[in-house]
């Protein structure tokens, strides 16, 4: 199943980007006066990387350690850009309930006084992991379909200082790998229990 | 927990005579005549723990084995739940309501953990009662193959566990939905950079007690949960990974026992009441913390007692301290288990001197949460 994942998992941050007690450009992004901005991205299963705004449409993907997440990752700037912590979380609108990630991650300078998670030029491939695994499916904890629905998306960013900046939108998550449409939506599908078996791979392109 | 005596006060024993002393079923062989216990015998030797008397509780205890030097030795032991409860003296066909554990390790255990044994994958008791591996090679280091199976009780380094759960709380084994069911005990002893064991030897012993089904008011449920999502790497170096359990219940639950386990770089971990709609938990309802990897605190009742409301749960942190690896090992090392768990997701990654998740103490790292609370939920989600 991780396998057949489009997605090009790989690092973060190598030289560029680099922490305390390491060399490297990582530091201070834009102006310590202003307050922190933030945007929000979201990776496809090509690995591109596209801002996120209110009302997208968001890819399910197959993250290595298994099941589906929605990989979020964000643009910000007022704020120092090593050791940022992201939190996040898928929300249901109906019950509120919360499917939480969080992780420190490093944001890789861009020229305008930026950082993003990724790559500066818009790819997630050999950057995975500074983006938020929001674990969605099985869907064991939400009343309604994961795919096709409406659900809320909350995310923090605070850096070392405790610069905080938050974003809340609402995104509708899409099963984003043709090749495992089928067992995707099958995980995703509300009421999901355990022990249901799902297709392995049902071979359908919507896209 | 490392070193601590725990001297037995009853003097009544059952078990373990010097010819049934060996690994799996034969552990409870036992001579159902009570004999004494020298009630100065040092416990924290598996050796000396006395198996509880016939119908209270049954033993299980694995042979004494060897963690040759620069090695990490996990065992897993299968003990079909029948076996013990016709050896301790239990009719057949009831089910054991364990109330009470007493666990006991020798110095050098980096965990011990009972599961339920349930979907067979790549571990299965028809193979053999003890299945070893080493070096994070073997059957029993994969944890997938264990994924659905839950979990009965743990310790970490040298145990001296006694814990008896709250009154009328018991977690009963071949109940009416699994009344044949196997226990695998697994054993991971570490006798190499970041932990040694003593003598080179590793040995464990478990005791289960049990009660009568009339005093039983509220079945024990346990939770495992770990978050595979972590790399710690050298660019950076001080992260912290968190993620969220939710008890999909309409009823509050009680948390009457938690540990976290994670290798050398593990700095903090936090476990809190979480109520299941907030995106961070309130700092004010963490109730564990460990700040030593290597002797985490197994926090229990009656000192643990959390409420956790309708439809919560948990939500726990594992914050790290990259170090370098160990000169034997390099980033080199490292940097090919990444590359290898990359390629399996079909991807390449750049060297950054990362540790992953897994198994081996010194080249992987972990972020695991066990817990125990009451009344057991059907629907515990973990991802």
């Amino acid at each position: 199943m991780a396998a057949r994942a489009a997605v090009a998992w790989a690092l973060i941050c190598a030289a560029a980007c680099s922490s305390p007690g390491a060399s490297g450009p990582c530091g201070f992004l834009g102006s310590t006066s202003a307050a922190p901005e933030l945007q929000l991205l979201a990776v496809r299963s090509d690995t591109s990387v596209v801002p996120l705004n209110d009302g997208d449409s968001i890819a399910i993907l197959t993250p290595p350690q298994g099941g589906r997440v929605v990989f979020v990752g964000v643009r910000a700037t007022n704020l120092d850009g090593c050791g940022v912590q992201l939190n996040g979380g898928l929300v249901d609108p109906k019950t509120t309930q919360v499917r939480p990630d969080s992780r420190t991650v490093n944001l890789t300078p861009t020229s305008d006084g930026w950082g993003v998670s990724g790559s500066a030029h818009g790819s997630a491939a050999g950057a995975i992991s500074s983006f938020l695994n929001i674990p969605v499916c099985p869907n064991q904890w939400s009343t309604t379909d994961i795919e096709g629905n409406d659900y809320g998306l909350e995310v923090i960013v605070t850096d070392r200082e405790g610069r905080k900046a938050t974003k809340s939108i609402r995104v509708t998550p899409e099963c984003g790998e043709p090749a495992n449409l089928e067992q995707c939506q099958c995980l995703c599908r509300a009421n999901y229990v355990t022990s249901q078996t799902c297709p392995v791979d049902g071979g359908k392109d919507v896209q | 927990m490392k070193n601590t005596l725990f001297h037995v006060a009853v003097a009544t024993s059952m078990c373990c005579l010097a010819g049934c002393s060996s690994h799996g079923l034969r552990a409870t062989e036992a001579d159902a005549s009570p004999a004494p216990v020298d009630a100065s015998a040092d416990v924290a030797d598996p050796a000396n723990l006395a198996a509880p008397p016939p119908t209270q509780g049954v033993q299980m205890k694995t042979d004494p084995f060897t963690v040759a030097p620069g090695t990490e030795q996990q065992n897993c032991y299968f003990f079909r739940v029948s076996d013990l409860a016709h050896a301790a003296g239990y009719p057949s066909g009831q089910p054991l309501n364990v109330h009470r554990v007493q666990i006991v390790q020798r110095v050098g255990s980096h965990h011990m953990n009972v599961f339920r044994v349930r979907t067979i994958t790549g571990l299965d008791p028809a193979k053999g009662a003890v299945q070893t591996a080493t070096n994070g090679q073997g059957a029993c280091f994969v944890s997938s193959n264990w994924a659905d199976w839950p979990l009965v009780a743990n310790t970490q380094q040298a145990g001296d566990q006694d814990w008896s759960y709250p009154d009328g709380v018991a977690n009963p084994l071949n109940g009416s939905d699994y009344p044949d069911e196997w226990l695998m005990l697994q054993s991971h002893f570490v006798n190499a950079n970041t932990q040694t064991t003593q003598g080179g030897t590793g040995q464990v012993a478990v005791n289960l007690w049990t009660l009568p089904a009339d005093q039983v008011t509220a079945q024990l449920g346990t939770l495992f949960a770990t978050d595979q999502n972590i790399r710690v790497c050298q660019s950076n170096p001080t992260p912290t990974f968190s993620q969220g359990c939710q008890f999909h219940s309409s009823q509050p639950v009680t948390i009457v026992g938690a540990n976290g386990h994670f290798h050398s770089r593990g700095k903090e971990f936090d476990i809190y009441s979480w109520d299941g709609t907030s995106l961070t938990p309130d700092l004010d309802a963490r109730f564990y913390q460990s700040l030593v990897w290597d002797d985490p605190p197994m926090l229990h009742s009656p000192a643990l007692n959390v409420a956790v409301p309708a439809n919560g749960g948990i939500y726990y942190s594992c914050t790290y301290d990259w170090q370098p690896p160990p000169a034997s090992i390099g980033c080199d090392k490292l940097n090919t288990i990444d590359q290898q768990k990359e390629q399996a997701a079909g991807a390449t990654a750049p060297a950054d001197c990362c540790y992953r998740f897994g198994p081996q103490v010194d080249t992987n790292e972990h972020c695991n949460a066990f817990v125990y609370y009451y009344p057991k939920q059907d629907n515990v989600i973990c991802q």
